[in-house]
C-alpha cells in the first residue's frame, strides 16, 4: 500500500505539484494520469524522495528513504536511459543488485524475464528505447519487490511488448502486490489500470476505479434503433421528465439519463419494435479529455480556417 | 552509518566496472613509470640524493603545476561523479542507497582507496625502475619518506577536490577545465604579475596560492620551492586542504540537500 500525503512542490515561482494526497492500493494496477506539465514524474521523484518538497509517502507504512533495502521493498523506473553507455547491462544490474546484496543469478534471471538476456554482455549506448525500457524493468525487479512505480513504461516498446508488459503487471499485480503506473497511452491504460489516479496543473482531479472515473466525467447513453423512432422519442420525453433524447439519424437515437431495461420495456408497453437496443459507453480518453480539459498546461494553438487567398 | 555499506558495495562495483578507471589507473602507472625512466637514465652516473630521489619516486612530483597521479586521480573523482548527471544514473543510485549521505563518504572512501593504492604502487614501481637502470633505489631518509607520503596526500586531496567540485556544479567539462586552468594558468600568471611595481600587492595573494600551495608537501627539506614561497611542507598543505574541505562540504552540502 502506497500512501501519499500532502505531496507539494515548487520550481520558482511555478507550482509543480499542489497538496497531493492519494493512496494506491495492492492486488491491482494503478494508473496515474495527467496532461503534460501535470507533475506526474515530480509526484514520482517527491514520493521517493529524490526531489526535496513538501508532504511524505509510504509505502507499506515505511517512508523511502527509511526502508533497510528499498530494492526489495520498491521497484522503481523514472527514465528508461538512466544507466552509463559503456558498463554493459549485466554490471549495469550487478551495481545495483549490490547495494541490497541480491546475488548475481537474479541479475541473469531478471534479464532473461525481460527479454534482454542475450545482450546481457552488451553495452547498452546502442539500445533502442524498447530495449533501455526492458532494462530499467529489469533494474526495477531486481529484488523481487512488493511495490513497483514505473514512470512511461510503454513508451519505445513494440506492439508485443506493450502486451507483455501489460500481462505482466496484471500478473503482479493479481499477486497482491502494488503497481503504480504513469502513461499517457490512454488507451493502453484503459485495458491495463483497474484504478486511477489523475492530477492536473499538480492538483488531484479524480482517484478510484477507473469505471467510476469514466462514469463521473462522461455521460452514458442508450442507442436505440427503431422504424417507428420518431414516436419512441415522443413517448420517452411523455413519460421521464429530464430524459434526453438526441436523433442520430432517420432511425436511430441516443437517449442520456435512462438504463436499456427502462427504454426496452416503454417500447414494448406501446409496441414499438426496436431493431437495436445498446449502451454506448464513453472511452477513457473521452472521460480524461473532460476531466483535465481546464488543466492541460501546455496546449497547442486551436486550429483556425484556412487564410484566404488574396488574389493578385 | 545507515545505508553505508550498500554503498560501498555499489560504488565499488560501480568504480571498477568503468572502463575510464582502468584507463586512469593504466595512466597513472604507465606515464608514472615513463617518467621514472626518463629521470634514472638522467642521473644514473650520479649519487642518487635525496632529492632527486623524492623527484623520481613521485614522477616528477613538485617540478610541475600538475603532479602526474595527482591530476589522473583528480579525473577519475570528476568521472566518478560526472557521470551520475550526464548519464542519468543519479537517480537510480538514490534509489537504491537514499542516505546521500553514506553515497557521498562511501564514494570518497572507493575513489580514495584507488588514489592512494595507485599511488602507493606506482612510487613502488618507480624504485624499482630507480634499481633497475641505477643499480641502487632512492634513499628512505626522513625527507625522502615525508615527500613520498606528501604525494600520497596530495593526490588523495586533488581527487576529493574533483568529486567535491563536480558535486557542487554537476558539469564535468566544467570542473576539468578549471582543475586545469587555475593551476596552469591563473596561479602562474598571479606569480608572474607580481614583478611590475604596480603590482606588488599581489605578492601576499601569490603566497596563498592553494596549488602551488599544496605541491610544498611534495619537497624534500632544502628543495627549491614548487611555487609556494615561504611555506612549510606543513603550511602548504594546509592552504590547499582548505581549499578542498570548502569545495567538498559545499558539493556535499548540495548533493544531500537538492534535487536529485
Amino acid at each position: 500500500m502506497i500512501k501519499a500525503r500532502n505531496l507539494d512542490k515548487s520550481f520558482g515561482r511555478t507550482h509543480a505539484v499542489r497538496d497531493l494526497t492519494f493512496e494506491v492500493r495492492p492486488g491491482v494496477v494503478t494508473g496515474f494520469l495527467g496532461p503534460n506539465g501535470a507533475g506526474k514524474s515530480t509526484t514520482l521523484r517527491l514520493m521517493l524522495d529524490l526531489d526535496k518538497g513538501g508532504g511524505e509517502t509510504r509505502f507499506d507504512g515505511v517512508r523511502y528513504a527509511e526502508l533497510e533495502r528499498p530494492l526489495r521493498e520498491v521497484g522503481c523506473v523514472l527514465d528508461a536511459r538512466s544507466f552509463h553507455p559503456t558498463r554493459t547491462a549485466r554490471d549495469h544490474l550487478r551495481m545495483l543488485a549490490a547495494a541490497a546484496s541480491i546475488p548475481a543469478v537474479r541479475v541473469d534471471e531478471v534479464l532473461d524475464l525481460v527479454g534482454l538476456g542475450e545482450v546481457a554482455g552488451h553495452r547498452p549506448r546502442a539500445f533502442s528505447l524498447g530495449m533501455a525500457q526492458r532494462l530499467g524493468l529489469a533494474a526495477a525487479l531486481l529484488g523481487d519487490p512488493h511495490t513497483l512505480i514505473l514512470d512511461e513504461p510503454a513508451n519505445g516498446l513494440d506492439p508485443h511488448g506493450i502486451q507483455w508488459l501489460r500481462e505482466f503487471l496484471r500478473a503482479y499485480a493479481d499477486a497482491g502486490r502494488t503497481v503504480f503506473v504513469s502513461s499517457h497511452l490512454l488507451a493502453e491504460m484503459a485495458l491495463m489500470a483497474e484504478e486511477l489516479v489523475v492530477i492536473g496543473r499538480g492538483r488531484l482531479i479524480a482517484a478510484g476505479p477507473v469505471d467510476d472515473f469514466v462514469g463521473r466525467f462522461t455521460h452514458q447513453a442508450v442507442v436505440v434503433r427503431s422504424p417507428q423512432v420518431q414516436r419512441l422519442a415522443t413517448v420517452l420525453r411523455m413519460s421521464f421528465v429530464g430524459v434526453g433524447v438526441t436523433a442520430e439519424d432517420e432511425t436511430t437515437i441516443l437517449v442520456e439519463g435512462l438504463r436499456t431495461e427502462q427504454v426496452g420495456d416503454l417500447a414494448a408497453a406501446h409496441s414499438i419494435t426496436l431493431h437495436e437496443l445498446s449502451v454506448r459507453t464513453a472511452s477513457l480518453e473521452q472521460a480524461f479529455l473532460e476531466a483535465t480539459g481546464g488543466d492541460v498546461e501546455y496546449a497547442a494553438a486551436a486550429r483556425g480556417p484556412a487564410p484566404e487567398r488574396v488574389s493578385s | 552509518m545507515h545505508g553505508f555499506d550498500a554503498a560501498l558495495r555499489l560504488e565499488w562495483v560501480r568504480l571498477t566496472t568503468l572502463r575510464s578507471t582502468l584507463l586512469m589507473v593504466l595512466l597513472a602507472f604507465g606515464l608514472g613509470a615513463a617518467v621514472a625512466l626518463v629521470v634514472a637514465t638522467a642521473v644514473r652516473d650520479e649519487p642518487l640524493d635525496a632529492e632527486v630521489g623524492a623527484v623520481l619516486l613521485t614522477s616528477g612530483g613538485a617540478l610541475v603545476p600538475l603532479p602526474l597521479a595527482a591530476v589522473l586521480m583528480a579525473v577519475l573523482g570528476v568521472l566518478a561523479v560526472g557521470h551520475d548527471y550526464r548519464h542519468g544514473l543519479v537517480r537510480p543510485l538514490l534509489a537504491a542507497v537514499p542516505q546521500r549521505s553514506a553515497l557521498v563518504l562511501a564514494r570518497l572512501y572507493v575513489v580514495t582507496a584507488v588514489a592512494a593504492t595507485v599511488t602507493v604502487l606506482s612510487m613502488v614501481a618507480n624504485a624499482g625502475i630507480a634499481f633497475l637502470v641505477i643499480g641502487q633505489r632512492p634513499p628512505l631518509e626522513p625527507g625522502v619518506l615525508r615527500a613520498s607520503g606528501g604525494y600520497v596526500l596530495l593526490v588523495v586531496l586533488w581527487t576529493w577536490l574533483a568529486a567535491g567540485a563536480t558535486w557542487l556544479v554537476r558539469s564535468t567539462a566544467a570542473v576539468l577545465t578549471g582543475l586545469f586552468l587555475v593551476p596552469l594558468v591563473m596561479e602562474p600568471l598571479v606569480q608572474s604579475l607580481t614583478v611590475l611595481d604596480t603590482l606588488t600587492w599581489l605578492e601576499p595573494v601569490a603566497r596563498w596560492l592553494p596549488f602551488a600551495a599544496g605541491r610544498t608537501m611534495v619537497l624534500t627539506p632544502g628543495a627549491a620551492d614548487a611555487g609556494g614561497g615561504d611555506l612549510t611542507a606543513l603550511q602548504g598543505g594546509l592552504v590547499f586542504g582548505a581549499l578542498v574541505a570548502v569545495t567538498l562540504a559545499a558539493g556535499w552540502v548540495r548533493f544531500a540537500s537538492t534535487d536529485a
